[in-house]
């Protein structure tokens, strides 16, 4: 007996001063007032790793789950890209969202169903359905591969404590951003393919007849217009109170008419050659001329406009031929008469931006491109006489160079030279030396051309060339520094080798979590009490000990956490109070064992000795079905369940300890120093 | 302190009233679940998306629904939580907004310009896709398989088959029962509360081993009892640690339930549910299995050797 009280004793000591050592920073850094973590960062950071981690759901961050666009990756290796095959991707994809197959595998099938030779679009692959099958998979690994070394060196920019990016299966990615506070920034800062190209202006002459050829292909088909209209009707079903007004628009083109500055202005051309071309500037879209359009045609289109769009709602049959304008100027100018020309800008209203984009999207209108030519949207809105624009650009469809050719990229505030980059934010890039000499060549033949600067199929800025340029360029046009400091980053982790799909996301903002510790520390302490006021009520001085062993149990389980650097979520924090529970479960057994043992007449040592070693053995089955469940919730779960199958896991093996053990010592420890007559149980 | 000690309560008599309480209540399940087409899953197993946005004073759901009408977005359910202060927005995963943004940050932006930053807080977003949803929802299935199993598997080697078999069945009646009737409360089934379901099973099985324990100790010292006597004695030898355990547990859980917050709200909600079901099913389920199968076929009931 002495012996095994010693021994009971050792791991007794031992389990306070492990758990001491262990919970110490997690203490230290809660002690800490807000002063002195602001004067001790290191020591915050320092105490932060070796404390408890908190889950995502009590720190707030972002936790995403991604696949590879496998349309966009298939249809990128196919020899041809047709509508067929577009579709056959597609509906491959549906059919993998719902049956939860590997797309690959299905592709064979659905290509048999639409009639298409899979030989016949990825010749390239292989020559056979399982060769190119194969060559997919290997193709997949490799991107996925690439593209998480993509997003890790990105998040490691941006500057992330503690994020996690791993391969999950063969084909996904997970990421999580502790803390993270601006999501969509997070979000794009990964899923960004951050293709950077540069590509020529089509010429002023080249525009305007383009926009010619628009108008006279919708004057030979008006019903292109009208389904245009009814295409954003339909699909988006915009509701009057987001649009602009008609009054709202009679305002923006009266100031634009009686406008004298804009008026008086020089073509946009003419300004930028003010300004040093090494400097890159962007075009002045802002100060160019008004266009020299009747402001009665322009009002028509934005009454139409407004009008049609009140019936939103009513779909299909509510907007008919009668809705559109029937009189002759925009008869005349269908497409011109919604948007101004600028040089070789067309300036879309922000109000028309919609139809615009299903216009240029259909064959007969691409039919009418020039050759070699491709119209790309501007970045961003733009503001202009009053009237919110979205710019159109006709470039040369030859991409001249790509970002992959950046060696060098920094973001800061443009420099003085340039008033309209000045102080704003930009980004500047150099070349390494094939793309200093792919760019002079460029820049060389192009003088007095512009050349827009597009990222991810958004055309940032256009300068014109003014001379010949080797190794700088820079992107203007930023809406903040934050935005700048994205492009960076991006510019210069490289572009992911294939887009990249999210699968599902949970973001947590920082006040929820904070909630969440507040009332979770609540509930595990108002529990507590209760738990510890009954048992001392019900079993006496001997609930004391059962107290005490509830104490240092929850003291070991927190220490075990820190020590094993697991999570503390939520739901963990309820297994802690779960395992509080059970911890005071193993002790309730023993008691009502005691108790048993006494009225039987026995002894108190004896009663203490039969009680424990009957109790011991119902405690470990009832305890291992729980452990066994956990097991299973661990191996299940992901976040949250994780942190409660471990809390839980953990919990239990602590309280088999404490109750055993712990509360065990402490009995003999009464009775053998005197003669117990009555048991306060 | 001390009550229920020395009692000697007729459990097995009265277990007729418990099966047809038992029989009541999964009834009750069957139709509050054909009502509503199954269980309700939350987006973890349906797929979809949920955004919580917590408001500095309260605001009203007319105005809300406005905006997400105006954004374009016309199947959103709008749901108003916690003193009308905190909205729920559930919609669809595959909205297609203008120059692709997500709907959330669409969202959030409206919001802000309408209330003003400072009384628009961002508490939370899920999105699952239906790839996901679908694993996730095959994922808990085999996790709650694989869990009885190994619970029928150890309580075999522990004590006897037909002890394990009542087990199961008693715990095949708890998740049932509580989804049933967290079903007819309207509470989706989520990640979280297939965790909770998962605790139930193994609070249960915890129950139902304290009470075969003892029968089988007893077994030992009382072999010339006719069973059901045994069984009966086992359950009030073990009657006031069941019900002590069980009132220390659901204190603690009533605490979560009711100052552990909004989300994990629902967790503890199927947690008590499943602890009063498991206690329940412990006395009145599994021992009269036992009894019943010892009864068909006597004299291979566990320990007796």
């Amino acid at each position: 007996m002495r012996g095994a009280q010693f021994w009971r004793l050792i791991i007794t000591g031992a389990l306070l001063i492990v758990s001491l050592y262990f919970l110490y920073p997690t203490l230290r850094l809660s002690m800490m007032s807000e002063e002195d973590k602001i004067e001790r960062p290191e020591m915050v950071d320092q105490l932060t790793e070796k404390g408890i981690k908190l889950g995502l759901d009590l720190q707030g961050g972002m936790h995403l789950l991604m696949e590879p666009d496998m349309v966009a990756m298939l249809s990128n290796n196919a020899a041809k890209r047709d509508e067929a095959l577009m579709n056959s991707l597609r509906e491959a994809e549906r059919i993998s969202d719902s049956q939860n197959e590997d797309i690959i595998e299905i592709l064979p099938s659905v290509f048999k169903r639409n009639g298409l030779e899979m030989t016949e679009y990825f010749p390239a692959l292989g020559g056979s359905e399982a060769d190119i099958m194969t060559a997919i998979k290997r193709e997949r690994a490799t991107a996925i591969d690439g593209a998480l070394e993509v997003v890790r060196s990105r998040v490691d920019q941006f500057g992330v404590a503690e994020p996690i990016i791993q391969k999950a299966a063969s084909d996904r990615i997970i990421v999580e951003l502790p803390g993270v506070q601006d999501a969509e920034r997070a979000r794009s800062l990964i899923k960004e393919t951050a293709i950077l190209e540069f590509q020529m202006v089509r010429r002023d002459k080249e525009v305007s007849k383009f926009v010619d050829d628009i108008d006279r292909v919708l004057r030979e088909n008006p019903n292109l217009l009208t389904a245009a209209y009814r295409a954003i009707n339909i699909e988006t079903a915009p509701k009057p109170t987001e649009e602009v007004t008609p009054e709202d628009a009679d305002i923006d083109i009266t100031t634009a008419e009686s406008d004298e500055i804009a008026e008086g202005e020089k073509p946009a051309e003419t300004e930028i050659t003010e300004t040093p071309a090494e400097e890159a500037p962007e075009v002045a879209v802002e100060e160019t001329p008004a266009p020299d359009q009747e402001p009665a045609e322009e009002e028509e289109t934005e009454e139409t406009m407004a009008a049609s769009e009140l019936f939103g709602e009513g779909g299909e049959d509510v907007i008919t031929d009668e809705d559109f304008p029937t009189d002759s100027p925009v008869e005349s100018r269908p497409f011109s008469g919604l948007v101004e020309v600028e040089g070789d800008v067309i300036m879309v209203p922000r109000t028309e931006y919609l139809v615009v984009s299903r216009l240029i999207a259909m064959p007969e209108i691409k039919a009418a491109l020039p050759r070699g030519a491709e119209l790309v949207w501007g970045a961003k809105d733009e503001l202009i006489r009053g009237i919110q624009y979205r710019l159109l650009y006709l470039l040369n469809d030859r991409v001249e160079m790509t970002g992959d050719r950046v060696e060098k990229a920094n973001f800061g505030f443009g420099s003085g030279n340039d008033p309209r980059s000045a102080g704003k934010p930009v980004v500047n890039m150099s070349f390494d030396s094939q793309g200093s000499r792919i760019f002079a060549q460029v820049t060389g033949s192009n003088i007095g051309r512009r050349l827009a600067i597009i990222l991810n199929d958004r055309v940032y800025s256009a300068p014109v060339i003014r001379s010949k340029i080797s190794s700088d360029a820079q992107i203007s046009n930023i809406p903040d520094l934050e935005e700048a400091k994205m492009i960076t980053i991006v510019l210069k982790a490289g572009a992911l080798p294939v887009p990249l799909n999210i699968k599902s996301e949970r973001t947590i903002g920082p006040t929820l979590g904070e909630d969440s510790i507040r009332k979770g520390v609540q509930a595990t302490v108002i529990g507590l009490i209760l738990v510890a006021l009954f048992m001392l009520v019900y079993y006496k001085a001997s609930g004391v000990i059962a107290d005490f062993a509830l104490v240092i149990n929850i003291f070991a389980l927190m220490a075990g956490m820190a020590a094993f650097r697991a999570t503390l979520t939520l739901p963990g924090i309820a297994g802690i109070i779960l395992t509080m529970g059970m911890a005071v479960d193993a002790n309730v057994l023993i008691f009502e064992r005691i108790r048993e043992e006494l009225r039987s007449g026995k002894t108190v040592r004896a009663a203490i000795d039969a009680g424990y070693s009957r109790a011991f053995k119902t405690i470990i089955d009832a305890n291992i079905t729980t452990l066994i469940t956990a097991a299973i919730l661990y191996n299940f779960g992901t976040g949250p369940i994780k942190g409660f199958a471990v809390t839980l896991f953990m919990g239990i093996v602590i309280s088999m300890i404490t109750a055993i053990i712990v509360t065990r010592m402490i009995f003999e420890f009464i009775t053998s120093r005197r003669q117990v007559e009555k048991l306060s149980i | 302190m001390e009550f229920l000690a020395n009692i000697n309560w007729d459990f097995l008599g009265k277990r007729k009233k418990a099966y047809i309480l038992s029989g009541a209540l999964i009834l009750a399940g069957i139709i509050a679940l054909i009502i509503n087409g199954g269980p309700l899953y939350n987006i973890d197993f349906k797929g979809g998306q949920i955004i919580e946005i917590g408001f500095g004073e309260k605001v009203a759901i007319g105005e809300i629904r406005a905006i997400v009408d105006a954004i374009g977005v016309s199947d959103a359910d709008i749901q108003s939580v916690g003193e009308g202060k905190v909205v729920l927005f559930r919609v669809p995963t595959d909205i297609q907004l203008e120059d692709g943004r997500a709907f959330s940050e669409v969202l959030l932006d409206e919001l802000r310009t309408k209330y003003g930053t400072d009384n628009v807080d961002f508490r939370r977003q899920e999105t699952v896709g239906p790839k996901v949803s679908g694993e996730l929802r095959n994922q808990a299935i085999w996790a709650t398989i694989f869990a009885l199993i190994g619970i029928l598997l150890y309580i075999t080697i522990r004590f006897k088959f037909r002890f394990g078999v009542a087990a199961v069945v008693a715990l095949f009646h708890d998740i049932f029962i509580t989804v049933g009737l967290l079903t007819i409360f309207g509470r989706e089934i989520s990640l979280p509360i297939v965790a909770a379901l998962l605790t139930i099973v193994g609070y249960s099985i915890n129950d139902t081993i304290v009470v075969s324990d003892r029968i089988r100790e007893n077994i030992r010292i009382l072999y010339r009892e006719k069973f059901e006597d045994l069984v009966n004695r086992s359950l009030n030898q073990s009657f006031a640690r069941t019900i002590i355990t069980s009132l220390t547990t659901l204190v603690v859980l009533l605490s979560i339930f009711f100052f552990g917050g909004s989300v994990i709200r629902d967790f503890s909600l199927a947690l008590l549910i499943g602890v009063v079901i498991g206690t329940y099913s412990s006395i009145y389920i599994v021992s009269p299995i036992v009894v019943a199968w010892e009864n068909a076929s006597p004299k291979k009931v566990g320990g007796r050797r």
